[in-house]
């Protein structure tokens, strides 16, 4: 456990949100699909998977064209946009340009566009485009921000740890509005790269189920509008009341066994939010459905509940959307917030008979009327890492 | 615009805080092209590099299985570490555990792993002596490659070599996403969450040199790759976070002689105001795609 | 094939696909040990085995079934060379 004291680190508020995902083109696609129990998993159709042993994925069909917007040709770019329009639309920025930081998580940036580069007819703009920050700087630039420009590239975790560089800057007063999230795009390098792994799943995906073999890859973007405490008036989503990181240093590809990175991470999250697991009322898990990874966690979450873990609900979205990498944090966040105001908790699709070794509250099978105030985050990527949010919702 | 952020007030609701009254630089470790350290750096990067677009570093002969995998931005990103810790004489035991931050910053060193993969894709056509069951790819290994495409499985070899297991920070993007990082590193510093910081950074362009030249108005010349990494530790110096238009003193001298050294250049930076003999008060500032950003520690 | 055929292979296997020094192939033989935590084993891990599980399957033109517990024949090179030769044509 941490040998330095951690000092309680004042609440950020959560505006809005906006997001692109499987379901649909917004938050209310996004919402209407985690409670209906939609599938978002299709054959992928944007590019040749035939050679591949898994040709499966959360696929966004179709986006809408973005109003006054001339041609944007990088995918994850065009995720982004998307997501920031449903964003605007709730909530409209209104402070300086200057004063407005966009901080965004991703496992692949601008890989989309490498493919694109180094292809034939490869123009030089794609070799920047390629780079993994280019997104980022190509919605600062939609949005009229001026402030801090940040890329998390901590893989699968990346986008937890947006939203928490995002509150830092907010609560030194560096910028008075964040823009926050995380996105990832389907590309065949990715799912070349999971084919190799071995790591892809050829039926359901299960999180913390007995039968479960693997994860299924998604693409999507979601965007947070972060501000301080009593910055805005109006109606909120909630707040981040904590995000800690933790290394494994064990391997660069999977968990460390006995889940040391990850239940520092969440404790260490609850220590900055001055709470601890007994006030935690509902956990968004990282539950890939892979079987080594969601054992691992839920003996993390097992022993961090203690006595509680057969009463919190714990639930995975990784099967309705795919794991939406970059994305998936951000994503997870805004859901355990809509929880919370709407007094639903969906239910982890794909997860009919609990492993034993899972074992948790899990939500199976349908929706489960909650309002969890207090939400625990969890997620990993590759490299051993680890990161965690506490979230609060606010109630309707 | 501009703000202090400087000593935390004990919070009273928070019956374990700590005061901590700031940070301070205390060691940087240079590895460039030209050399080991600032001393190795030439008076003019562009003069001495004589037409030549990348100054390459090489691969560092690092012991041991354990790094036959690895890319060479990982190597050189212990090496980093590993040269740091020597010059500062401090053990690997006191870095390893959960007090120790790691905070890793690159513009594009992920650049040859990622471009490999790319390239791997392209099947090449069958060939006469081609065996029965033999899969028709490049030259690169799948299962074994695909995790070094990512960042952050650079800054995780180095996590795992020096045991580091506290908070970490993978920032992607130039000379201002240095600054970032070392801003980062010192509210982990401040806010108790961690007792020291590494701030890393790694650069390597010889095996995309032909990307970086299509790129050619983003990045200067000449390419010098660089694996750099400072140590923070809490200390009495406040620091300013800033939004500077021009770049310091500094930031010009580590580009003129140590070249485009991207992410790595702040900490270039930090190392050449210390051999000036800047015992405190430092500030570095960065710039990348437009904006600039400044830390100082006053 | 035979078994010393095969495990000739795998000892290429692991210098081109696995990274391993050829001077340490040369060492290596049909008792070596695998898998690591296994003593004096060349310590191969999940992602080392799944990469060896792919070359294998591409240079022999055989079939892993995923869902079999294969872990026994990867214990040595004799294990596996054993295991690859009773699979391949001609066995």
């Amino acid at each position: 456990m941490p040998a330095v004291t951690r000092q309680r680190a004042e609440p950020v508020s959560l505006v809005a949100a906006g997001v692109v995902t499987p379901f649909g083109a917004d938050l209310d696609a996004f919402w209407s699909g985690l409670i209906t129990g939609s599938d978002g998993i299709s054959m992928i159709e944007r590019f040749p998977v035939d050679d591949l042993r898994v040709g499966r994925g959360g696929e966004i069909k179709k986006l809408r064209p973005l109003p006054g917007a001339r041609r944007v040709g990088c995918r994850a770019t065009q995720l982004l946009l998307a997501a920031a329009a449903d964003l605007l639309a709730r909530s409209p920025i209104s402070a300086e340009p200057a004063r407005v930081a966009v901080v965004l998580g991703t496992a692949l940036g601008g890989v989309g566009e490498l493919e694109r580069a180094l292809a034939p007819g490869g123009r030089p703009r794609h070799a920047v485009g390629a780079l993994y920050d280019s997104p980022a700087h190509a919605l600062a630039r939609r949005l009229g921000a001026r402030g801090p420009v940040l890329t998390v590239g901590a893989a699968c975790a990346a986008g937890a740890t947006a939203l928490g560089h995002g509150a830092d800057l907010l609560r030194a007063d560096v910028v008075d509005v964040v823009i926050a999230g995380g996105y990832d795009a389907l590309c065949r390098f990715v799912m070349r790269g999971f084919d190799a792994l071995r790591s892809l799943t050829r039926e359901r995906v299960r999180p913390f189920d007995r039968r479960r073999s693997g994860l299924l890859l998604g693409e999507a973007a979601a965007l947070v509008m972060m501000t301080r405490e009593g910055a805005t008036r109006g109606p909120r989503l909630g707040r981040l009341l904590g995000h800690a990181s933790a290394s494994d240093g064990s391997h660069i590809a999977a968990p460390d066994a006995n889940g040391r990175g990850l239940e520092l991470a969440a404790r260490s999250a609850l220590e900055e939010a001055g709470l601890t697991s007994a006030d935690v009322d509902f956990v968004s898990a990282h539950g890939t459905g892979t079987p080594l990874n969601d054992r691992i966690e839920a003996e993390v979450l097992r022993r961090l509940l203690g006595r509680r873990a057969s009463e919190i609900p714990v639930n995975s979205i990784k099967a309705s959307v795919g794991h939406t990498m970059g994305a998936a944090a951000a994503l997870e966040a805004v859901m355990c917030l809509l929880a919370g105001r709407e007094g639903i908790v969906p239910y982890t699709l794909g997860l009919e008979e609990p492993d034993p070794a899972c074992e948790l509250d899990h939500v199976i099978g349908s929706p489960r009327a909650a309002r969890p105030r207090i939400s625990l985050s969890t997620s990993l990527g590759f490299g051993g890492c680890n990161a965690a949010l506490v979230l609060e919702a606010v109630a309707q | 615009m501009s703000f202090s952020v400087g000593p935390r007030a004990a919070d009273d609701s928070s019956a374990r805080a700590k005061i901590l009254t700031g940070t301070a630089v205390e060691a940087v470790s240079v590895l460039t092209g030209w050399g080991q350290g600032v001393r190795a750096l030439p008076p003019h990067a562009a003069r001495a590099a004589a037409g030549r677009a990348v100054i390459p570093l090489g691969r560092p002969a690092l012991e041991g299985e354990r790094f036959r995998r690895a890319t060479r931005e990982c190597l050189l990103g212990v090496a980093a570490v590993d040269a740091l810790l020597r010059a500062s004489g401090i053990s690997r035991e006191v870095v390893k555990g959960t007090s120790t931050a790691l905070i890793y910053v690159t513009g594009g060193a992920y650049g040859a792993a990622n471009r490999a993969w790319v390239v791997a894709d392209t099947a090449r056509p069958a060939q006469p002596d081609d065996r029965p069951g033999d899969k028709r790819r490049g030259a690169v290994a799948g299962t074994l490659h695909f995790p070094y495409t990512a960042p952050s499985v650079m800054s995780g070899e180095v996590a795992i070599e020096f045991g580091l297991t506290g908070p970490y920070g993978i920032l992607i993007g130039g000379a201002a996403a240095t600054i970032d990082g070392l801003w980062q590193a010192t509210r982990l510093l401040e806010s108790g969450r961690c007792e020291r910081a590494l701030v890393l950074a790694v650069e390597t362009f010889e095996d995309c040199a032909e990307l970086y030249a299509r790129g050619r108005w983003l990045v200067g010349r000449p390419l010098v790759e660089a694996a750099v990494c400072a140590l923070l530790v809490p200390g009495d110096l406040r620091t300013r976070y800033d939004a500077p238009r021009a770049p310091s003193a500094l930031e010009t001298r580590a580009r003129t002689r140590a070249g485009e050294t991207l992410a790595c250049g702040p900490l270039i930076a930090l190392a050449l105001g210390r051999e000036d003999g800047a015992t405190g008060s430092i500030g570095v500032t960065g710039e990348w795609r437009g904006r600039r950003a400044g830390l100082y520690w006053h | 094939m035979e078994p010393k055929e095969v495990f000739d292979e795998l000892k290429t296997i692991l210098v081109t696909r696995l990274k391993f020094d050829p001077r340490r192939a040369v060492d290596l033989t049909p008792e070596t040990t695998l898998p690591k935590g296994i003593e004096s084993s060349i310590g191969l891990d999940s992602l080392d085995f799944i990469e060896l599980s792919i070359a294998i399957e591409e240079r022999f033109g055989i079939a892993m079934d995923e869902s079999a517990d294969l872990a026994p024949h990867f214990t040595s090179f004799d294990t596996l060379s054993r295991f690859i030769a009773s699979r391949t044509p001609g066995a």
